[in-house]
């Protein structure tokens, strides 16, 4: 009998327990959008707290459902990896940039190819430029990589550069496509800034300027949207994430800082 | 019958039902989620960025990276499973046996791992090229397959009845011609099932072969070439995927279910068709 108790007590201090962890009365502030920018915005949200600030909950959804839930008011900021449309600021969002995120063109390292301008690019990407001899390199069969549908990176090297080659290998990682490159000397493709960055392959100039210069034309904004002026906890946050502390937390993420 | 015997079998019941209700939901979810991209899905381009969603390159790379891979591990594991059943000594088979389970346990994200740093770069070396193709998929795939091959061909080698093989020798046979003429055709319906099993894991498998396949949507022309599975489809565009495109890959789940089932059945069919001959 005894036995018994403790097990009921047991059980339903566990069903307590459960229930407890369903509320949602600890978040301050609701944080939902690009998954390109999750990571960014968990590290920011960490940092936030540690400095006293509310707690955040953040989810990468994407950058479109990101701003769907700001505007039924499931999330209270929005974090978006493009811009915004003009349909989109007319409705009232508006993006603050935190960081930009550069995209590198990689090769193999024996690749003698220093720079590209961005006309060449689209022609190697669409499948045009077949073999490296019509950029100057030695022969050989051009072996393209770039990433999955879908995927951030791939969706602004569309928009900054052009259609991609639907033969193209796939891999849907920035780690996989630097291992990639730098296993293959007829290889390319494009990845953050941060990961190529990681050693092993060579970056190669866009119009004359290395990933990271100013000028450079792969680079996109990673914006924090909130649907008409900050105000309140998203404010606090913003500021945050414009402060010192907030934009050396960008630099360690491999994006560029905005201040 | 004692109360406890009842709830036990009760709970038994209840937990088969589970079991196979879970098939039946899944693969009612599967095709409720996917059935309007049904009529999307017969094309030969994948590309929902252009809304094509064409399975015929996926359905290639699957095909293909499968049948790959077990043309080079069934024989290799029904002969690893004779080698242990009948020829090795039980001290050798004691060594062999374990390492061979051993690698069964070997997640398959490991085997991925892997075949991207070793056997993508050494196909890149010796034939050039990439290095993530088919080739590469196969060969990762028949490492997986093999421990399965090979552990379920020794036990339908161990089950033919020994007298049978006593009587063989004793007429003078060879070890060659009792293997060949007797213990596989004997074991014909087991080493079937073995293969089966190895079938269908190399047709459900993801993570290894995404790591190492290349993944380009396109029916790849050569072993060199990269493929994409359905499988890796799926785990490669799941997490943006919205709208139609959504519905596509869930109807590529339903026609990998369907795919899956129909091979198993067809290889299961097959072998009873022999076994009562």
């Amino acid at each position: 009998m005894r036995a018994y108790t403790r097990q009921t007590v047991l059980i339903l201090s566990l069903l307590a327990a459960l229930l407890a962890g369903c509320g949602r009365s600890s978040v301050g502030l609701r944080i939902a959008g690009s998954t390109s920018l999750q990571p960014l915005a968990e590290m920011l949200a960490e940092g936030y707290q540690a400095a006293g600030g509310a707690r955040v909950s953040a989810q990468g959804v994407g950058s479109t459902a990101g701003l769907q839930a700001l505007r039924t008011g499931v999330a209270d900021l929005a974090t978006i990896s493009r811009r915004l449309t003009p349909e989109e600021v007319r409705e009232g969002f508006r993006a603050h940039v935190i960081a930009w995120d550069v995209l590198a063109i990689a090769v193999h390292p024996s690749n003698p190819v220093e720079g590209l301008t961005l006309a060449e690019l689209r022609r190697l990407f669409s499948g045009e430029i077949r073999d490296w001899a019509e950029l100057g390199s030695p022969a050989g069969r051009v072996h393209l990589i770039s990433r999955e549908a879908g995927s951030g990176s791939r969706e602004a090297f569309r928009e900054l550069v052009g259609p991609i080659h639907p033969l193209t290998a796939v891999q849907n990682s920035n780690g996989v496509i630097r291992l990639a490159i730098r296993n293959d000397p007829a290889a390319v493709g494009y990845l953050s800034l941060g990961v190529a960055r990681a050693g092993g392959v060579k970056l190669v100039r866009v119009d004359g300027r290395l990933p990271g210069e100013p000028g450079y034309p792969l680079v996109r904004p990673l914006s924090l949207v909130t649907l008409g002026p900050p105000s309140g906890e998203a404010r606090a946050f913003l500021m945050y994430a414009l402060s010192p502390a907030g934009q050396r937390l960008v630099a360690d993420e491999g994006l560029l800082p905005v201040r | 019958m004692d109360v406890r015997d009842r709830l036990a079998r009760a709970a038994l019941a209840a937990l088969a039902a589970v079991a196979s209700a879970g098939v039946l939901l899944i693969a009612l979810a599967v095709t409720v989620e996917g059935w309007p991209a049904l009529p999307h899905l017969f094309g030969a381009v994948w590309s929902p960025e252009d809304g094509k969603f064409g399975v015929l390159p996926l359905l290639a790379g699957s095909a293909l990276v499968t049948l790959g891979s077990l043309t080079l591990a069934v024989p290799a594991g029904i002969g690893l499973g004779l080698f242990l059943a009948d020829v090795a000594s039980p001290r050798l088979a004691g060594v062999v046996r374990p390492a061979l389970q051993g690698m069964a346990a070997v997640p398959s994200v490991v085997f991925g791992f892997l075949g991207l740093n070793l056997i993508v770069p050494w196909i890149s070396r010796v034939f050039g090229g990439l290095g993530f193709s088919l080739l590469a998929g196969c060969l990762v795939l028949a490492f997986m397959v093999l421990p399965t091959i090979a552990a379920v061909s020794e036990d339908a080698l161990r089950a033919v009845d020994p007298a049978l093989r006593e009587g063989a020798y004793a007429l003078g046979a060879t070890p060659g011609q009792v293997a060949w003429r007797l213990l596989l055709p004997a074991a014909k319906s087991g080493l079937t099932a073995a293969v089966v099993l190895a079938l269908g894991r190399a047709l459900g498998e993801t993570m290894a072969v995404l790591m190492v396949l290349g993944n380009a949507a396109a029916v790849p022309r050569s072993p060199l070439d990269p493929a994409r599975t359905l499988t890796g489809n799926i785990a490669l565009e799941m997490a943006y995927a919205a709208g139609r495109h959504r519905e596509a890959l869930f109807a590529s789940g339903a026609l990998l279910l369907l795919l899956n089932l129909a091979v198993t059945q067809a290889a299961r069919l097959a072998a009873g068709g022999r076994a009562a001959r």
